[in-house]
C-alpha cells in the first residue's frame, strides 16, 4: 500500500496547485506580480533524490502530463519540462539525502529550471511575448521565494515517507 | 546529473525533444474537440477537484464574511442611496418590456437574440501557472454545455467555453492572452450600436482591448460596452463593461478602446453558462424551442438593451 502513498501525496499537491491555492489565493489586479505554485515540482525532484532518476522522471512526465491536459490546453510542455527538470536534479548522494540544505537548494534551482523552460516552450511557440527581465522579476523570483518556503514545509515529511517506503521494500526484500 | 552526455542519454534527450514537439503540434492544431484519453483524465480530476472545492469555497468564503463584516455600515449607507434608483429603474424596466413584448407581437417575431436559458456551474479549478487565464467548472457536455457557449458571473461576462468533456468545462476568460480570444462586442450609444471586437487583455493598462471600431463611430468614455450576440452562441446584450479610454489604432483607420471589465474575473466561485435560445431564422425550430422552455419553466431572460433588434445596417 505505501507503493501508492507517494502518487497519492503528489496528487493531493496537484489539486492544491489548481484548486486550493487559486481559492485561497486567489490572482488579484493588485499584484504587480504571479504567485505560481509548484508544489508537484518539489515533490517529483525530492522523489528523483531520494528514489533514483528512474522513478523521478516517471514520476514527473506523468503528474506534468496530467498538468497538461488538466490546466493547459497544450500537451507536451509540463511533461517534458518536468522529466527533465527531474533528471537533471538526480542527485542521489548520501550527503545529499542526508542534508536538509541541499534538498531546498536543488529544488529552488529546479523551480528556476522549470519556469525558464516553460517560459522558453511559450515564448517558441508564441504563446507569449513577455521580455527575459518582465518574466524575470513578474514570475521568477516571486515563485522561487514563495515555493522555496512551501519547499522547506515539504521536505520533512517526504524524508519521512521516502525513509518508510524504503524499510517497507526492504522489509519485502528479505 | 553524473552521466548525462554519454550516447545513450543523448539520444533518448532527442527522441523526446521529438515528442515534445509533435505533442505541441498535436494539441495546438485547430481542433474542435478533446480526444477521449483526455476527456477521461479531466474528468476524474474534476470528480475529485468538485469534492474539494465546495468546502474550500466555503471556508473561504466565511473568512471573507469575517473581513466583510468590518465595512458593513459604509456599504448600507451606499446601498440605500442605491435602493431608490434601482426601485425607479426596476418600474421602468417593466414598462420597457411591457413595451417590447407589444411591439415584437405587432412584428410576429417570437424570440431574438436576447433570448437564453442558463445552466449554474461550480469553480473547480483555475490554471496555476498564469501563461493561460483558464477556469475549470463542473458542467460538462452531459449537462448541455458546448463549445463556445458564453459563461457569465452575475455582474457580466468573463468568457466563452473552450472545451468540454463529459462532466467538466474549461472556460477561457476575456482576461486570456490567446490570439484566438475574441468576441463581438457592441457599445450601446444613442443612435445606432457600434460593432466591434473585444481582443483580449492589455497587460500594462490592465483592461480589455476593444478593436476595430469604425472610425465614424461616435463613442465617448464611459459608454457601455455588451456582447452583440451575432457571433458564435452569445446572446445579444450580455454587460462586458465600460470604455475608460480611446485611441485610433496605428493606422488611423478604425479606434482601439480600452474597457474596464464589469465583471471580476479574480474571485470566482459559481458562474452561469448561457445558451442562446433563438439559433436559427426558422419558424418551426424556433417555436419548438419556445415551447420547450416553457415546460422546462427555464423563463427565458430578458435583458434591458433599448437598440434590440436596431439592426445591424453598417
Amino acid at each position: 500500500m505505501i507503493r501508492f502513498a507517494l502518487p497519492f501525496f503528489i496528487f493531493l499537491l496537484f489539486l492544491m496547485e489548481g484548486t486550493l491555492f487559486q481559492i485561497f489565493v486567489p490572482p488579484s489586479p493588485d499584484r504587480e506580480f504571479y504567485l505560481v505554485p509548484r508544489f508537484v515540482l518539489i515533490a517529483v525532484v525530492l522523489t528523483s533524490i531520494y528514489r533514483g532518476a528512474g522513478s523521478g522522471v516517471l514520476i514527473g512526465a506523468g503528474f506534468g502530463l496530467l498538468y497538461d491536459i488538466v490546466y493547459t490546453d497544450i500537451i507536451g510542455i509540463y511533461m517534458f519540462s518536468m522529466g527533465f527538470t527531474a533528471y537533471i536534479s538526480a542527485f542521489t548522494y548520501r550527503s545529499v539525502r542526508t542534508s536538509f540544505l541541499w534538498p531546498v537548494l536543488i529544488i529552488i534551482s529546479a523551480i528556476f529550471v522549470l519556469e525558464w523552460m516553460t517560459y522558453g516552450l511559450h515564448y517558441i511557440i508564441g504563446g507569449t511575448d513577455l521580455l527575459f527581465e518582465e518574466f524575470f522579476m513578474m514570475r521568477a523570483l516571486p515563485s522561487l521565494i514563495m515555493n522555496g518556503i512551501t519547499a522547506l514545509l515539504l521536505i520533512y515529511p517526504f524524508q519521512r515517507l521516502f525513509t518508510r517506503i524504503r524499510e517497507t521494500e526492504e522489509l519485502q526484500h528479505w | 546529473m553524473p552521466h548525462f552526455f554519454s550516447n545513450k542519454r543523448l539520444i533518448l534527450l532527442m527522441v523526446s525533444i521529438i515528442v515534445l514537439v509533435s505533442l505541441i503540434g498535436f494539441s495546438t492544431r485547430n481542433n474542435e474537440t478533446i480526444t477521449w484519453p483526455e476527456k477521461f483524465l479531466r474528468d476524474t480530476t474534476g470528480v475529485v477537484q468538485s469534492l474539494v472545492s465546495r468546502p474550500a469555497h466555503m471556508t473561504a468564503g466565511f473568512f471573507g464574511n469575517v473581513a466583510d463584516i468590518f465595512n458593513v455600515y459604509e456599504e448600507n449607507q451606499m446601498l440605500k442611496s442605491r435602493m431608490e434608483e434601482f426601485a425607479s429603474l426596476s418600474a421602468e424596466l417593466e414598462t420597457v418590456k411591457q413595451e417590447n413584448a407589444t411591439l415584437r407581437e405587432m412584428i410576429d417575431s417570437e424570440s431574438s437574440l436576447n433570448d437564453y436559458t442558463t445552466r449554474t456551474a461550480l469553480v473547480i479549478h483555475r490554471s496555476p501557472d498564469k501563461w493561460t487565464d483558464m477556469i475549470g467548472i463542473n458542467k460538462g457536455s452531459q449537462n448541455g454545455v458546448s463549445k463556445n457557449m458564453a459563461v457569465v458571473t452575475s455582474e457580466g461576462l468573463i468568457g466563452k467555453v473552450k472545451t468540454t468533456s463529459e462532466f467538466t468545462s474549461s472556460v477561457q476568460l476575456l482576461s486570456d492572452d490567446s490570439r484566438t480570444n475574441r468576441v463581438s462586442a457592441m457599445v450601446a450609444t444613442d443612435g445606432e450600436p457600434v460593432y466591434a471586437f473585444i481582443e483580449g487583455w492589455n497587460e500594462e493598462e490592465e483592461g480589455l482591448m476593444l478593436r476595430k471600431i469604425q472610425s465614424d463611430a461616435e463613442i465617448k468614455e464611459g459608454q457601455q460596452v455588451i456582447t452583440s450576440g451575432l457571433g458564435g452562441l452569445f446572446p445579444r446584450g450580455l454587460a462586458i463593461g465600460t470604455i475608460t479610454s480611446l485611441e485610433p489604432d496605428e493606422f488611423g483607420l478604425s479606434y482601439n478602446a480600452l474597457v474596464e471589465p464589469a465583471a471580476d474575473y479574480y474571485n470566482l466561485e459559481q458562474v452561469n453558462v448561457i445558451e442562446r435560445t433563438s439559433e436559427t431564422l426558422d419558424d418551426t425550430i424556433q417555436q419548438n424551442t419556445n415551447e420547450e422552455n416553457e415546460e422546462d419553466e427555464e423563463e427565458p431572460v430578458e435583458v434591458e438593451d433599448p437598440d434590440a433588434g436596431g439592426g445591424g445596417s453598417s
